[in-house]
C-alpha cells in the first residue's frame, strides 16, 4: 500500500488533482490507539504526514514490546522533540480526537482496512484492501481523473 | 495640450514658490527680496537655497503642490487591467496539510476534484 501511495501522492496530490484523507482505523486496541496517538503528536510539531509515512515504515516494531516506550523511541529516531511528544503520549492529549475520528469508520460500517473512499462531488466508491497503483488509477479514470505521464 | 498650457501658467509660480534662478521681484517677494534679487542677477541660485516662506521640509511639500496642480488623470497608479494570478501550476500541493471539522487530517487541494480517504492501521 505504501508503494501505491506514494506514487498517488506524487502524481495526483502534489498535482492538486487529489486530495488524500487520512482515517484511522483503531482495530488492535491499545496499541491502535497508541500507534495514532504518536502520529497525533507528531502533528503537533508539524510532522503528521512525514512521522506517518515512518510509523507505516516500522510498522513491524508495533507489534513488539511496551507500545509506548516503541513511539517514544520512533519519536526520537525521527528527531521529533521528544519532551513534547512524549508529554502528548503520558497525557494522551489527542484521545479525544482519535476516538472521533475511528468513530466515523464504525458509522460506516468499515471494519477491515486499508479501505479507501474515492469520490468526486457526484458519485464515488470503494476500493478493499491494498491495491496496486494501476487500481487506483482505474478507479479515478472512472471518477473523470487522468494524468498524462 | 491643455495640460502643457497649464503647465505653462502654473510652473512660473511654482518656480517663483521654490528656489527660482531668476524670478520676477513681484512674484518671488519673500521677506528678503534685495538679497535674492542681486544673488540672482551676480550667480545663479543654488537649487537648495530655500526662501524663507518654504518650509524645511524639502523636497516634498515642492512636489506636492505639482502633483495637485497638474492632475493628470483621476484614476490611481494600479493599472485598470492588472491581471489576476493564476494559480501556479508547479505548486507542490503536498505541502498543504490540513485539519478538516471532523478532525481528521489531509493532504492536499482542499478544492481538488477528487478525494481519497484512506482508512487503515499502522498494525
Amino acid at each position: 500500500m505504501l508503494g501505491a501511495e506514494q506514487q498517488l501522492v506524487e502524481r495526483y496530490v502534489a498535482s492538486g488533482l487529489v486530495q488524500n484523507v487520512f482515517s484511522p482505523v483503531l482495530n488492535h486496541g491499545e496499541r491502535s490507539i497508541v500507534a495514532h496517538m504518536a502520529n497525533e503528536c507528531a502533528g503537533d510539531q508539524d510532522d503528521f504526514w512525514g512521522f506517518r509515512e515512518y510509523l507505516f515504515e516500522e510498522h513491524s516494531r508495533l507489534w513488539r514490546g511496551s507500545i509506548h516506550n516503541t513511539v517514544k523511541e520512533l519519536a526520537s529516531e525521527y528527531g521529533l522533540d521528544t519532551v513534547d511528544f512524549n508529554n502528548c503520549i503520558d497525557t494522551e492529549r489527542h484521545m479525544e480526537t482519535l476516538l472521533a475520528q475511528d468513530r466515523i469508520r464504525l458509522e460506516q460500517n468499515i471494519t477491515f482496512q486499508p479501505v479507501f473512499q474515492l469520490s468526486n462531488a457526484e458519485v464515488g466508491g470503494f476500493l478493499i484492501g491494498s491495491q496496486p497503483i494501476q487500481a487506483f488509477e482505474e478507479a479515478l479514470a472512472e471518477l473523470g481523473l487522468t494524468i498524462s505521464q | 495640450m491643455k495640460r502643457l498650457s497649464i503647465f505653462g501658467l502654473i510652473l512660473p509660480m511654482i518656480l517663483a514658490a521654490c528656489s527660482a534662478p531668476a524670478p520676477p521681484a513681484d512674484i518671488v517677494i519673500t521677506e528678503a527680496p534685495v538679497e535674492v534679487a542681486a544673488a540672482a542677477t551676480e550667480t545663479p541660485l543654488p537649487p537648495t537655497v530655500p526662501p524663507t516662506a518654504v518650509p524645511t521640509d524639502p523636497p516634498t511639500p515642492t512636489h506636492t503642490p505639482t502633483v495637485t496642480i497638474i492632475p493628470v488623470t483621476d484614476t490611481p497608479d494600479i493599472p485598470t487591467n492588472t491581471p489576476v494570478p493564476t494559480p501556479d501550476p508547479n505548486f507542490d500541493w503536498t505541502t498543504v496539510s490540513t485539519r478538516l471539522d471532523d478532525q481528521r487530517m489531509a493532504l492536499g487541494n482542499p478544492d481538488a476534484p477528487v478525494t481519497i480517504i484512506d482508512y487503515s492501521d499502522f498494525l
